[in-house]
């Protein structure tokens, strides 16, 4: 018996350092992101049957188990692709606000600049300082519908950069998830299918760092390995084999680049619809809604601009009483879509300006700047409803519109993943109070199977005295 | 409920970010004294903001424009004004005159006939402080009237636009060849110049300064008659009259740019209150918002002090 009594005590040490070691490992990795608090299970040992009754043999260590809730996990996947969507939306389209909005980088000044100038000139055609002013103020014009585009392309650019740096970190995320797969298969083999918890809590933390570069949706049957899922159900891991992302030139605009899968044979394009969350979805979304209309907007304004501008200064007459020619670049000699970028001002001296009208008979007529400067209300854009200024204006209330909405997900979204986050580390987040109670319930468990231990020992000398 | 420790040390973070970027928005505002700091902050008043902005822009440009108006058809006026003292001044010597007074006396009114003649014409080409011709139509740049005033009653050379066609406004009003309309306001002209060749009639038999110049040299001689002076005051008197036409339209045009200046300034004004008022920040509002932001930032910063402390661990010892 007092070996039996022996072994109990020893199951009960093994029980409590099992106990401690998992607590001592809760309390390691308390600020370990992605880790999951662990707790040691316990069983009563097999007992032994005798005539006298069942006797107990003690505890056994079942497994260790990590705390989690598949539901809440999902949940907050779901909220933080969402979130990672508008925080990357939010900034993006705070930017293109920014540039559109302010004053000095804006086009609403410079347009009011130049019909002022114009206006000057009627009021005193003669004037050379006029006829410069205008000049001048056509070339800022110019100018600054040049910078607005190379700004513009150069977001476009930067978002084709950042596609391609997302794509290699989703690739990069979903090789490791595979790779993971296969180890969390072989080490649950080699122990006996007990799981393999921090393993299984790295998986999880890199599928939540791929769902936050692009929306995944996740498959795992049982315990099994999980394959990961993107845009309509196109595989990104199956098991132990990831897929890859890649970028293609976009074939119906070829200053973008676009998502692609390659699941053997011809990478198939990734539309934006299909990815509707992570950074990547906000991305594709905000160079939908915000970036490329402004894009098209400017060139559309600045193309309007120039073939009204043009067409009532070639009908005008200089101050030499020559015919006037084209004052900005003839939109028509440039490809669609890229007029902001080369729309120049063409006169080459304050004389050219034709401030004059038609069959005038010296340079203090203005009939022709009068008409320059009555373009100034003239709806010519949005289908004949809405002038320059006007049509730019409805371009920064789209935007910031965007922008706005975007700031109001953002937030909403926050604060949805902030509970999220608290409800699923209220499951599986260490608390170190709880630790501190379990270290110390383990150490008194440790110190009574200790004394258990002494007791059975002293029972045994005592047994072996006797017998001297 | 169960609560994490990470969650638990770290709750009151958020709201300190939240406290941290409010005060760093309203120190930005406050900095700037702009309400909506970008278009995102407040689309609509943000649309507001640049629909004021434009319109203040070129209403400012109206403003401006009137004044060019009020100041061109002030200079002009005052040329005309000076025109027509001229034109009297030889009415009246004239009328003072009579084929049978002495030649000395006769002899004096041909010089000073001669005098007001050339004042007349150096009148005819005046030139505005930008140093364009006002009376020669669109030919800005030409002296529009040229006659040696010899004494041979050589017809006037007129280089201006002249008078007939007329032309025509963008809003449809007509005037004579050379005229300039100035927007005053979106889409209301006015014309600012006039074509004085009505006066002077150059080139034609009533060719006022050819005529004056004819007077002025046959005045002192003995062949004048009464029908030559009843002739050249009668031209006179047509010149005055057409001279007091210009003047009334003059009048009724500065009287128009007047009213339409006291509506741009009261309209201008207004726009700019409300610009301001869409775009300046409220101080008290702000300052007292930061204030509160910068109590519950504390507030915020002391809680996590004390929760900070608040463990079992060094409770166990």
């Amino acid at each position: 018996m007092a070996s039996g009594i022996l072994g109990i005590a020893l199951t009960g040490l093994n029980a409590a350092q099992a106990g401690l070691r998992t607590t001592q490992h809760n309390i390691a990795n308390v600020n370990t992101a992605g880790y999951r608090r662990q707790e040691t299970i316990l069983a009563t040992a097999r007992p032994q049957s005798t005539l006298a009754g069942s006797f107990g043999n003690g505890a056994d260590v079942d497994t260790v188990r990590s705390l989690y809730s598949r539901f809440l996990d999902n949940q907050l996947l779901q909220g933080q692709s969402q979130l990672a969507h508008h925080t990357f939306y939010s900034a993006a389209a705070g930017q293109i606000d920014q540039l559109l909005g302010d004053a000095d980088s804006g086009l609403a000044t410079a347009l009011d600049r130049y019909f002022n100038a114009i206006h000057e000139l009627a009021d005193d055609p003669g004037s050379g300082a006029a006829r410069q002013l205008v000049l001048s103020a056509g070339n800022s014009l110019a100018g600054r519908i040049n910078i607005l585009d190379a700004q513009l392309r150069s977001a476009i650019a930067t978002g084709n950069g950042e596609l391609d740096q997302m794509v290699g970190q989703a690739n990069l995320r979903a090789g490791q998830i595979a790779r993971l797969n296969a180890e969390i298969a072989r080490v649950e083999a080699a122990q006996a299918g007990q799981p393999a918890n921090d393993l299984r809590d790295l998986r999880q933390k890199l599928i939540g760092e791929l769902n936050e570069v692009v929306n995944v949706s996740l498959v795992q049957q049982g315990d099994g390995p999980a394959s990961v899922f993107i845009g309509n159900g196109q595989p990104l891991v199956l098991g132990d084999r990831a897929y890859s992302l890649g970028t293609a030139v976009d074939p119906g605009n070829s200053m973008l680049r676009v998502p692609t899968i390659d699941l053997g044979g011809t990478p198939m394009r990734l539309q934006a619809a299909q990815i509707t969350g992570g950074r990547m979805g906000g991305l594709l979304a905000y160079r939908e809604d915000v970036l490329l209309p402004a894009f098209d907007d400017l060139n559309d304004i600045a193309a309007a601009i120039a073939s009204e501008v043009n067409g009532v200064h070639g009908g005008g007459l200089d101050y030499n009483l020559n015919p006037g020619t084209d004052f900005f670049t003839d939109p028509a000699s440039v490809p669609a879509g890229d007029y902001a970028r080369s729309m120049r001002m063409l006169l080459s001296s304050a004389d050219r300006v034709a401030a004059a009208g038609a069959g005038a008979t010296g340079p203090g007529d203005n009939a022709n700047a009068l008409a320059l400067a009555a373009l100034r209300f003239k709806p010519v854009l949005a289908s004949g409803t809405a002038s320059f200024g006007e049509a730019y204006g409805q371009t920064i209330a789209r935007t910031a519109s965007h922008a706005a909405q975007a700031d109001v997900n953002l937030s909403a979204f926050t604060s949805l993943v902030r509970s999220a986050e608290a409800d699923s580390r209220a499951v599986s987040g260490v608390n170190l109070d709880e630790e501190a109670v379990n270290l110390i319930r383990f150490q008194q468990a440790y110190q009574a199977s200790a004394k258990a231990m002494q007791i059975a020992a002293g029972l045994f000398d005592e047994v072996l005295a006797v017998v001297r | 409920m169960r609560i994490d420790s990470l969650t638990y040390f770290s709750s009151g973070l958020s709201g300190m970010r939240e406290s941290q970027s409010g005060i760093a928005r309203l120190t930005r505002q406050l900095a700037s004294d702009r309400r909506v700091l970008q278009p995102k902050d407040d689309a609509l008043a943000m649309q507001r903001i640049l629909d004021l902005s434009s319109r203040i822009a070129t209403r400012s440009q109206f403003a401006a424009n009137q004044e060019r108006a009020d100041l061109a058809l002030k200079y002009a006026d005052t040329v005309l004004n000076e025109l027509g003292k001229t034109l009297e001044e030889a009415r009246k010597l004239m009328a003072g005159l009579s084929p049978g007074h002495d030649a000395g006396l006769r002899n004096n009114v041909g010089q000073q006939l001669a005098g007001l003649t050339r004042h007349l014409l150096a009148l005819a080409n005046t030139r505005n402080p930008s140093g364009d011709y006002i009376f020669g139509g669109h030919a800005t740049t030409a002296a529009p009237y040229a006659n040696a005033l010899t004494g041979a009653a050589t017809a006037t050379t007129y280089s201006g636009t002249p008078a007939s066609p007329g032309n025509t406004a963008p809003d449809g009003q007509t005037g004579p060849g050379g005229s300039r309309w100035l927007e005053v306001e979106a889409g209301r002209y006015v014309r600012v110049n006039d074509n004085l060749d009505t006066v002077f009639q150059s080139g034609t038999a009533n060719d006022l300064l050819q005529q004056l110049d004819d007077a002025a040299a046959r005045i002192p001689g003995t062949a004048l008659t009464q029908t030559d002076i009843d002739n050249w005051n009668a031209l006179i008197g047509t010149a005055i009259g057409r001279l007091d036409g210009m003047r009334h339209r003059i009048a009724a045009a500065s009287v128009e740019v007047s009213d339409v200046r006291a509506t741009t300034r009261a309209l201008l004004s207004q726009e700019q209150d409300a610009l301001g008022e869409t775009q300046k920040v409220d101080q008290a509002a702000a300052v007292v918002e930061l204030q509160l932001r910068q109590t519950v930032l504390e507030a915020a910063g002391e809680a996590y002090a004390r929760i900070a402390g608040l463990s079992l661990f060094s409770s166990l010892g």
